[in-house]
């Protein structure tokens, strides 16, 4: 049971060690996905504006961990 | 499928099955030499067996699911993963968190294991059961990255998965030569690399689901790559913290 525990834990953990940072990423994922359904020229500004906003997220992310 | 999508899955799903099959192998030789080879790979041998099983069941069910599901499913688990990996790099670049070390874990490891008492004849269960659970839990990282980079398309399960494999007999057969952890494996410099390659597949699987056109088609995959390979290189500096000023 300890075991299990440990595996869910770790499993959890490979995809979320601080939550407002992959809150963020996921946000800005749902926020993509609004702007491609919803808008004629989505498809195509997408994906830079996904790289940019991810690319803003890692470079905020890891300034605010390295600030405190 | 191109080699624009092969290389950067084969080379991610390498990698990092190399940095994590190097942290199961330092705590599976720990055991070893303090606590005798049988329980060690008995365990080890388990752990790699139910992996395997792992990887049999969820790499064809994932098959069965939609592709366009799929991959804003897998990219989204796969950007939270690479992005995690890819901070954690950046942090340790700029001297923010410490640097791996597999010399001072396999010494905490074979402290760990040595303050149990010595192992005197029979079935070791605390010998058996470290270094199962150190495979499963590293392997289970490594079974979830094939997984993820092999469910993005026709025909990448198997190259994510033989780079595996071969990352394992590397690991292993080195582990056999030098018998003592594999310090010299620049494991902080590939972390850096498989967080940048998983970010970038993360990012073009969630846009290929969304319906994104990416500029170049398949080519954006290296050019996501480069990009986030760029910002994660200029972000070591920013986040080197200030050294203290002593009056």
């Amino acid at each position: 049971m300890k075991l299990l525990k440990r595996i869910f834990d770790e499993a959890v953990g490979l995809f979320v060690d601080d939550g407002a940072y992959a809150a963020s990423i996921v946000v800005w994922l749902i926020g993509m996905a609004v702007l491609v359904r919803f808008t004629v020229f989505g498809p195509v500004v997408a994906g830079p504006l996904l790289f940019v906003g991810l690319a803003g997220i890692l470079v905020q992310g890891a300034l605010r961990k390295a600030r405190k | 499928m191109t080699w624009t999508h092969i290389a950067p899955a084969v080379t991610a799903a390498f990698l990092a099955s190399i940095v994590e099959f190097v942290e199961a192998l330092t705590v599976v030789l720990a055991v070893g030499s303090v606590r005798g080879w049988r329980g060690a790979l008995t365990g080890a041998g388990m752990g790699l067996a139910v992996l395997l099983v792992l990887v049999a069941i969820f790499g064809p069910a994932l098959a069965l699911i939609p592709i366009g599901l799929v991959q804003i499913l897998v990219g989204t688990l796969l950007l939270l993963f690479g992005m995690r990996w890819l901070r954690k790099a950046i942090l340790r670049a700029a001297g923010v968190l410490a640097l791996h070390d597999e010399t001072a874990a396999f010494a905490k490891q074979a402290a760990a294991l040595e303050a149990h008492g010595v192992h005197s004849g029979g079935f070791d269960r605390v010998g058996f059961a470290t270094a199962f659970q150190i495979t499963l839990l590293e392997g289970v990282e490594v079974v979830f990255i094939v997984v993820a980079v092999g469910a993005g398309g026709a025909g990448l399960m198997l190259p994510a998965a033989l780079a595996a494999v071969a990352a394992l007999v590397v690991v292993v057969a080195i582990g056999a030569v030098v018998r003592g952890p594999l310090s010299r494996v620049p494991e902080n410099q590939l972390k850096f690399l498989v967080g940048v390659l998983l970010t970038a597949f993360g990012s073009f699987w969630i846009g290929e689901g969304l319906g994104v056109q990416w500029p170049g088609d398949d080519w954006s995959i290296v050019g996501l790559v480069a990009g986030f390979l760029l910002v994660a290189l200029a972000a070591v500096p920013l986040c080197v913290r200030p050294k203290a000023v002593r009056a």
